[in-house]
């Protein structure tokens, strides 16, 4: 799994790429780095999944507390571009409805705007 | 029939070699891309729950555990055979899918995936080990 960010709109919403395979093994490396962005203040997130090829339960967990931390902070959360395999595991686990899912970058920055 | 095994140790990094079985099945087997990576998913969950859960701390990469797929015109056929404490997934209860962001825990999906993708789920205790054994029927063709 690869995680890489880039900021918009004046540096406050960060996007964050997940590229890969996303599991037990590498679910830690994004709770990890997203508790260092939220640590530094971020507050607006939107996550790029297109290239995202695999998501198991472990990697939802990550996603999971991800949500978590930036409700709790106030902020918002948006995630786009997840094919079609990502978005079953997202629809089995009940994750369709409570993610703010999007098509397209622009609408998921302009959700969290 | 076609049948094929791996054996996996104890260590997440196997997950890899997961990938690499399964994927190498699917021209043989007849599996398409939803169905790898739906089979991956649930073999995955399995075999991670058994990873972190199956033994006791400082034993990790000391066992193994029996991946068995076998195909058939009508089904897929998958085993999970560990050595570890006794756990029969099928006990578990069904996570609340309703829940918001807050109430939502974050753990618990794993066997749900699992329920969800396969057809027939049987649990045994034998010989010691826990025998786990999915089916996944195949569409009709028509």
């Amino acid at each position: 799994m690869n995680i890489s960010e880039k900021t918009v709109d004046g540096g406050s919403i960060t996007i964050v790429t997940i590229e890969g395979r996303l599991d037990a093994n590498s679910s830690s490396v994004l709770e990890g780095r997203f508790n260092e962005l939220a640590a530094q203040g971020g507050l607006k997130f939107v996550f790029d999944l297109n290239g995202l090829e695999y998501v198991s339960s472990a990697g939802l967990r990550s996603l999971l507390l991800a949500a978590k931390k930036t409700k709790a902070n106030r902020g918002k959360l948006a995630l786009f571009g997840m094919n079609e395999n990502v978005r079953e595991v997202f629809d089995m686990s009940g994750f369709s409805a409570i993610f703010s899912i999007y098509d397209t970058e622009s609408e998921a920055v302009a959700a969290v705007q | 029939m076609l049948v094929s095994r791996v054996d996996l140790r104890n260590d997440l990094q196997e997950l890899h070699r997961l990938n690499l079985f399964l994927t190498g099945l699917t021209e043989q087997m007849a599996i398409d891309e939803k169905m790898l990576f739906q089979l991956n998913l649930i073999c995955d969950e399995l075999i991670t729950n058994t990873i972190l859960y199956g033994y006791e701390p400082g034993e990790e990469g000391r066992h193994w555990i029996e991946l068995q797929v076998s195909s058939s015109p009508d089904c897929l056929e998958v085993w999970v055979k560990d050595g570890g404490i006794p756990f029969n997934p099928l006990e578990r209860g069904e996570p609340d899918l309703d829940l918001n962001v807050e109430e939502r825990p974050v753990g618990g999906l794993g066997i749900h995936f699992v329920r969800q993708v396969m057809d027939e789920l049987y649990y045994e205790r034998s010989e010691g080990k826990n025998v786990i054994r999915l089916i996944k029927r195949r569409k009709q063709s028509k």
